[in-house]
């Protein structure tokens, strides 16, 4: 484990408006005006249910962007500019996808400062909308915001305050996207920072930080230098509560991956797959969205596709890609036209791969196993 | 980075999506948050990009390129000059509802009484009372709680795939799901279905006839339709008389079209006594036109659609340009806002509004 820290903007302002006590948008701003980076890749909240991509050296966008959006399942990796030093807020699969397209060459890892957010799961914005409408029989647009906390789905309207567990939630069909609820990484390990509320004592305004790597420590030391923020050790108290809530949180995530997967293990493998590819429509959005998919349009999958089998070489092809580095950030699911549940698919492949090859992608540089041999011979 | 919210041209659907500009380049991004489609998009919404990048065309009078305020002004002298009866507006429905309704006032200034958005034979071979019918379809949602699903003549994966989904989460509810090709079906047992089919120049009319008089008693009928703005032209009253089956007799020899797409007409086009074309892109159809007026790409347009579901959703961009061309050519009596709020009247709705399903059909 790094260092571990509870920290806050020193600007009031910035603390207050900020999640967490506005460390993650002092230290951004920190960043810029200490040169660490040109620019900051943030995501830009356009109302409660919709977020886009932001890229900007304005400090005044910065603060204006603060705080997480849940209802913006994007995947930031796929927005850095290549040649450009950025610091951008990663989820874990943000992260994770950062370090797979650093292998793959698309972006130079050495040029960005990935301040993590520890991630419970991100919600598709118009499922998410029917939830606070049928649920609490709310108007979408009186919606001030939304969050979890605790195991609480907690909604803040204009009329006040709705609450529901997540399970309770999640059991009628509302919730986090699947490939969140499954996903068992809640802390970006392999970014720069992990920031997040986890160990931060009741009623303070602050993030629990964790300096992974020794560019976190230069965002860290940027902030410093700056007096854009304020710290204090945390304390061991603190550290076995962020430890102790990451242990749950995967726990969940494992429960909810052996109830989704099993639903296939119930059912003949092949007809599974083959009803559920079969309706493929290769429109070619999985590949367009997928993080760790470096091919670009000279792609082998892109040559076949309407074969007449009922399970397309197309599909084939990006099974056998990604069985060692589908990193499983729900993107290819979140935009496929026919449902076909992408995401499951390729983390069934990837997890066995997993276990046999003692390979996880996304947490460190080392090659893919099944990667092709590169042009010079070397594997 | 410039985030642009926009919807697809691509058919009656409408799907939701992102035009990212950044300088000169465009490309498309998945806009999640939009409840008609939730960021999925098919092959063409996929492409879109390069279907922006086609080539824009320049106003041009007689094949010659000249300024935009020349091209108007020759329209508008050259409108007056035809024949009102021999003279046709066609929209394709390629345009925004504003733009739809200033080309019908535009008709209307000229006395021009022959208007046509590809499908005035279908609408008006159909009852008074059957007519909303054709234009709005269903909500999407309603599709999904469907029990049963008849699909005629119509095979989604291909035609309309962001309708596909839909129709699998209702069969995965349990609703029988039927594909029907009525050539090979004896009589249409509708009762109590949603039917889907589409509507486009070529079908049938006995087709149509034959779903409506069957589907008395289903539960919903939608027609799909291939073309962006067909829902909102026929809405808007944009129909009256068949323009093709017109050019083909030669009654028809003053053309006046709005954003056309090529079509079986086209050979037909350059035998006119004058071609009009107001378009966002270069067509074969414009490059022999007398008189070419550019407008602006569809997502740089400021305006409205209605889509299948009978959502009035705003099409993203900020240029009048397209509009505002139409009313020149009408003499300036008109401004955006008086089209704007034409259309609200017309349409019956307060504003554009993603979320809400504005329009139906009044069935059930």
């Amino acid at each position: 484990m790094g260092k571990c820290y509870l920290a806050w903007a020193k600007d009031p302002e910035i603390r207050q408006k900020g999640g967490s006590g506005g460390f993650v948008t002092a230290t951004l701003l920190a960043a810029l005006k200490e040169g660490l980076v040109e620019r900051v890749l943030i995501v830009r909240r356009i109302d409660e249910f919709e977020g886009v991509p932001l890229l900007t050296d304005d400090p005044e966008e910065v603060k204006s962007c603060s705080s997480a959006h849940l209802a913006a399942p994007l995947n930031l990796s796929s927005y850095i500019p290549p040649g450009e030093r950025v610091a951008v807020t990663v989820k874990p699969c943000d992260a994770r996808a950062i370090i797979e397209r650093s292998k793959r060459r698309q972006i130079d890892l050495e040029d960005i400062y990935m301040v993590g957010l520890n991630c419970g799961g991100t919600f598709m914005p118009v499922r998410t909308m029917e939830a606070v409408s049928d649920l609490f029989g709310l108007d979408p647009g009186d919606v001030l915001g939304f969050e979890v906390s605790k195991g609480k789905f907690l909604v803040e309207a204009r009329s006040g305050t709705y609450t529901l567990p997540m399970v309770e939630l999640e059991r009628m069909g509302y919730g986090r996207r699947d490939p969140c609820r499954y996903c068992n990484i809640n802390i970006p390990v392999m970014a720069d920072l992990a920031c997040g509320d986890a160990g931060v004592p009741p009623g303070m305004r602050a993030t629990f930080v964790e300096i992974l790597t020794d560019k976190g420590d230069e965002l860290f030391e940027a902030g410093i230098k700056t007096s854009m923020i304020e710290f204090e050790e945390a304390g061991e108290e603190e550290i076995e509560t962020r430890v102790r809530t990451d242990r749950r949180m995967s726990e969940d995530a494992d429960m909810w991956w052996d109830e989704l997967s099993s639903m296939i293990d119930e059912v003949d493998h092949l007809s599974y797959y083959i009803n559920e590819l079969g309706r493929c429509i290769h429109c070619g959005s999985c590949k367009i969205v997928c993080p760790v998919c470096a091919c670009k349009d000279d792609a082998k999958c892109l040559d076949m596709g309407r074969e007449g089998y009922r399970i397309s070489l197309y599909n084939l092809i990006r099974l056998f890609h990604l069985m060692d580095s589908c990193i499983g950030c729900g993107q290819c699911e979140d935009v496929c036209p026919a449902d076909i549940p992408l995401t499951m698919i390729h983390q069934r492949f990837e997890r066995r791969m997993e276990k046999e090859l003692g390979y996880r992608p996304g947490f460190e540089m080392s090659k893919p196993p099944l990667q092709e041999p590169e042009p010079g011979g070397k594997v | 980075m410039e985030f642009i919210q926009s919807v697809c041209p691509g058919c009656c659907i409408n799907c939701g999506l992102y035009i990212v500009r950044s300088g000169e380049e465009i490309k498309v991004d998945y806009r999640k948050r939009s409840p008609v489609n939730e960021g999925k998009l098919c092959k063409f919404g996929v492409d879109l990009s390069r279907y922006y990048a086609k080539e824009r065309p320049e106003p041009t009078v007689d094949g010659k390129e000249v300024d935009l305020e020349t091209a108007i002004g020759e329209a508008a002298e050259r409108l007056k000059m035809a024949s009102s009866a021999e003279t046709g507006f066609l929209c394709m429905g390629n345009s925004t509802n504003e733009e739809i309704l200033a080309f019908k006032r535009l008709a209307e200034s000229f006395g021009i009484e022959n208007i046509d958005c590809t499908l005035s034979k279908h609408i008006i071979s159909t009852p008074e009372d059957l007519k909303p019918t054709l234009s709005v379809g269903v909500p999407f949602k309603s599709i999904e709680e469907a029990d049963r699903i008849i699909l005629i003549s119509i095979n989604p994966s291909l035609q309309y795939p962001l309708l596909l989904r839909r129709v699998i989460r209702a069969e995965k509810k349990g609703a029988e799901v039927v594909m029907l090709n009525p050539a090979e079906s004896e009589s249409l047992e509708l009762e109590g279905a949603v039917v889907i089919s589409e509507i486009t120049q070529k079908t049938d009319p006995m087709l149509i006839k034959m779903i409506l008089e069957a589907g008395k008693d289903a539960r919903s009928i939608c027609f799909m339709k291939p073309h962006a703005n067909l829902t909102g032209a026929m809405l808007l009253g944009f129909y009256g008389v068949d323009i093709s089956e017109k050019v083909k007799l030669g009654e028809i020899r003053s053309l006046f079209l709005l954003d056309p797409v090529p079509g079986d007409m086209d050979d037909l086009l350059s035998d006119l006594d004058l071609l009009i074309v107001q378009a966002g892109m270069k067509t074969r159809v414009s490059e022999v036109a007398d008189i070419t007026i550019p407008s602006p790409r569809f997502f740089e347009r400021e305006g409205t659609v209605v889509n299948i579901e009978g959502r009035v959703l705003p099409v993203g961009g900020t240029s009048r340009a397209g509009v505002e061309s139409l009313l020149k050519i009408m003499g300036g009596e008109m401004d955006f806002e008086d089209v704007r709020r034409g259309v609200w009247e017309v349409l019956g709705v307060d504003g554009a509004n993603e979320d809400l399903i504005a329009i139906t059909q009044g069935r059930r």
